[in-house]
């Protein structure tokens, strides 16, 4: 099939998906007719005040149909309109809310540098311009998809589980597979089926939302009756609603499998190599992953993606195995599991290689150390729950560098409750006496003496790995029982209360601690971010206060410290600078509230944290580990940093 | 009878002029398809004196190889600016797929020898620039497809009869295919049958 061939087919199919999706429709306005005429029959017949007469109901019902069918096919054409129309700013924008990052050719990570090229290497070889690029940075499957209407507003994603698992051949087959898509006009049928097939589904939640907003119960036998009758009819078109969603299915598997055997056929053709097409494939079926999306809302786009995004009734991809037959007749699936032990060899061996440039990882730690880094606040920002390769490395770099004794204990569920509480324990020797006499009370003397023996090592801990090794302390607390781990939190308020003249940093890690714990316990106290920087003027004076007597012994430095983070969040009145006294407990308020923020003002607040941090034009690391942590309360993740933009800026 | 001479004579006039430009349309297509290699060559020329100055560090026994891949940079760079002031130039585009081909091999020993010294491998900068080495080679080979096609297109138009009588009144001459070996593509593909 040459080229026009496969457009012509495109459109052809277009013409089918348009022919069923009518058809769809029609069978969901004939099925909610015939309910709706049944309901206000019932209604009729028990209360003759809805309707004045038997005969003047009868009269009453082309009108109720012509009423019911312009609500339902008007409900489904308007919600696929404004789907299609959120949509329209082309691929980028279904990248985009699938959270993909762009990726521009200037990057300097290595990866996503290879992914450019190999971008722009495709991009010559079928004669279509150069798309944006997505990364996904969430999905760790290997997949990937290409959107937009035409070729010039195309956008194409990958997830970063390609990225990190694909050779160059790998990721060369499934670009030429996306491009394919591309070339032959499918993105243009697919984009228009994701507000399609949003419209069929809008039935079934519209008729949700009736249920769930149903008042129970009403005053009065007959008002009940009319409103049991209603929350009946709501429920059968909820079921249609289903039905709707299924013939949506069914579309979306009928289009998408017949194009991706399409997409396969040439994206060898472009690359001129069977191999690298055929060995992405096998990864995907001996990866554990495999294709998978963690994000559920890939159910829109799962006709679009590389390999299955979604496990379901009706697949939107031909089976794998049948996939590689087309390529190579003589697959074995044995090679799956062939694949799967060299994948674990490769990932062993890097880590052995690791452990051998250990002590080059260390020397780069104690570098880290001592340099001061300079950082724009908007970078830093940016950076908040979107790590790059480079911070992945770094983090590994980290906790290879931990002791080795360490390492085990915190797999251990037991061991991790003791190593979490010696990790919480103040620093200085007489709050730190205070800590563990409460200790001793609360959880017993058992529990004292294993956290006494675990104390030297974890103050042979640096500031840098404290923070890795909490965090990894975590995974194991949750194998806790509940109880325990109720107990665990009231200690760990305990000691809060009894610390000392805190620097900001430990507390900060132990606030950090408090704070995933009571997440775990209790995952919906979390209110939703809703309130704005200037109602929480005071919290923000307390926050900033700190932070800036912290950063610098003289009181003039630290209010013009304090000045430059609010002038960038208040540019109007602002509360002034205020020495803090015995600031624990009032920054414990101020954080939990400061936690209620909208995202946006999170945004502001993480840059204005750094411009208060690297006033003075640097920033060590106590204070880049501060903010981190921070940042983590307020559930903002950011990832560590490294001392190499420092280099790159200076 | 003269106007039907006459009218004749305008016609095949008109049949000449119509043949003449699409000859020249064809050569115009396939140049046009020269200049995206030429950018991809001259990248790749671009890049290997920074590739053996990253290597010089960590190779300093193995000057005659470094030393063969700079001659040979050099030689495809005088190649190039041959090819590209005339690509219709036959002898021109074989020289140069000659020395292309000369330098792959070169930059191919230099690559097996790195891959004894481990450290120049795991450099940080070396490994960008066989990235980049690798793109601009898979770009070069890409974009020689279409230039091939397009000289094949030229090819076969200016041979059949009765463009083949005006191609030779106007000494329109045959074009070369261009044949480069990207030294990547040689290795022979992993496959196992276990």
């Amino acid at each position: 099939m040459d080229f026009f061939a496969r457009q012509a087919a495109t459109r052809r199919l277009s013409r089918w998906m348009v022919l069923l999706f009518i058809l769809a429709i029609a069978a969901i306005v004939i099925a909610i007719n015939f309910v709706v005429i049944v309901a206000v029959a019932i209604l009729a017949v028990e209360d003759g005040g809805l309707l004045a007469s038997q005969d003047m109901s009868l009269a009453h019902y082309p009108m109720v149909v012509l009423v019911t069918s312009i609500v339902v096919i008007g409900t489904i054409g308007i919600s696929s309109l404004v789907r299609t129309a959120s949509l329209s700013g082309g691929g980028g924008a279904v990248a985009q809310q699938l959270g993909g990052t762009r990726v521009t050719s200037d990057t300097t990570d290595p990866l996503r540098k290879r992914l450019v090229n190999v971008v722009e290497e495709i991009s010559i070889a079928s004669g279509v311009p150069v798309p944006q690029i997505y990364v996904l940075e969430r999905e760790a499957g290997i997949n990937a998809f290409a959107a937009g209407h035409n070729p010039s507003n195309a956008a194409v994603a990958v997830t970063r589980g390609a990225l990190v698992n694909l050779n160059r051949d790998e990721l060369q087959g499934v670009i030429a597979h996306e491009f394919s898509h591309v070339l032959n006009g499918d993105m243009r049928l697919s984009t228009r089926l994701i507000g399609w097939l949003f419209g069929l589904t809008v039935i079934a939640m519209v008729a949700r939302l009736v249920l769930r907003h149903m008042p129970r119960r009403a005053g009065g036998r007959k008002g009940g009756g009319a409103i049991a009758v209603i929350m009946l009819a709501a429920v059968i078109v909820l079921i249609l609603g289903w039905i709707g969603l299924f013939f949506g299915r069914l579309i979306q598997a009928a289009v998408s499998r017949n194009r991706e055997s399409l997409a396969d056929a040439s994206a060898v053709q472009f690359t001129r190599d069977p191999q690298g097409l055929r060995g992405a494939l096998v990864k995907i079926g001996a990866l554990g992953v495999g294709s998978r999306f963690s994000d559920t809302d890939a159910e829109e786009v799962a006709h679009m993606l590389f390999a299955p995004g979604l496990a379901r009734a009706f697949s939107t991809h031909p089976p794998l195995e049948e996939r590689i037959r087309e390529i190579d007749p003589r697959f074995d699936p044995k090679e799956f599991e062939d694949m799967r032990r060299r994948m674990n060899e490769e990932r062993l061996q890097a880590q052995e290689e690791a452990a051998r440039n250990q002590p080059a990882a260390a020397e780069r730690l104690s570098g880290m150390l001592e340099g001061a880094m300079v950082l724009a606040p908007a970078a830093v920002a940016q950076l908040v729950a979107n790590p790059g390769t480079e911070h992945v490395l770094q983090t590994q770099g980290l906790l290879a560098s931990l002791p080795s004794g360490f390492q085990q204990a915190v797999r251990q569920p037991e061991n991790a409750a003791t190593l979490f509480i010696a990790l919480a324990l103040d620093l200085t020797p007489d709050a730190r006496g205070r800590q563990l006499a409460f200790l001793n009370q609360q959880m017993g003397g058992e529990f004292h003496d294993a956290v006494q023996t675990l104390l030297p090592q974890v103050d042979s801990l640096t500031a840098v790995q404290r923070m890795p090794a909490l965090l990894q302390v975590f995974p194991a607390l949750r194998q806790l029982s509940r109880a325990e781990r109720i107990a665990l939190l009231k200690c760990l308020n305990g000691l809060l209360t009894r610390e000392g003249r805190a620097s900001a940093f430990p507390y900060a890690l132990r606030k950090l601690s408090q704070v995933q714990l009571q997440d775990e316990l209790d995952p919906r106290r979390r209110a939703a971010g809703y309130q704005t920087l200037s109602a929480l003027r005071d919290e923000l004076q307390v926050l900033f206060s700190v932070l800036a007597m912290h950063g610098s012994e003289d009181e003039t430095e630290a209010r013009r410290a304090y000045e430059i983070g609010m002038e960038s969040m208040l540019p109007g009145i602002r509360p002034p600078f205020a020495k803090p006294g015995h600031w624990p407990p009032r920054l414990d308020q101020a954080l939990t509230r400061l936690d209620r923020l909208q995202p946006a003002a999170k945004e502001m607040l993480v840059e204005a944290l750094v411009r208060t941090i690297s006033h003075d034009m640097r920033m060590t690391v106590a204070e880049s580990e501060l903010l981190r942590a921070i940042c983590a309360v307020l559930h903002c993740p950011l990832p560590p940093l490294y001392a190499a933009p420092a280099a790159a800026a200076s | 009878m003269i106007w039907i001479v006459l009218g004749i004579i305008v016609l095949l006039v008109m049949f000449v002029i119509g043949i003449y430009n699409g000859l020249i349309t064809a050569r115009n297509g396939y140049k046009n398809a020269f200049a995206q290699i030429d950018v991809q060559l001259t990248r790749r020329h671009d890049l290997i004196p920074n590739l053996v100055e990253t290597a010089k560090g960590y190779l300093a026994h193995e000057r005659n190889t470094l030393e063969a891949v700079i001659t040979a940079r050099n030689a495809a760079v005088s190649g190039l600016k041959a090819a590209a002031a005339n690509p219709g130039d036959a002898a021109a585009v074989q020289n140069l797929a000659s020395t292309e081909n000369a330098l792959s091999g070169a930059l191919g020993r230099l690559f097996a020898l790195a891959e004894a010294y481990p450290d120049l491998k795991a450099n940080r900068n070396m490994m960008q620039l066989s990235e980049e080495l690798t793109t601009t080679e898979n770009k070069v080979a890409f974009a020689r497809q279409a230039f091939n096609d397009a000289v094949m297109g030229y090819n076969n138009r200016r041979e059949v009869f009765p463009n083949s009588v005006i191609a030779g009144m106007f000494n329109f001459q045959a074009a070369q295919l261009l044949e480069i070996e990207s030294p990547a593509k040689r290795e022979v593909p992993k496959v196992s049958f276990t």
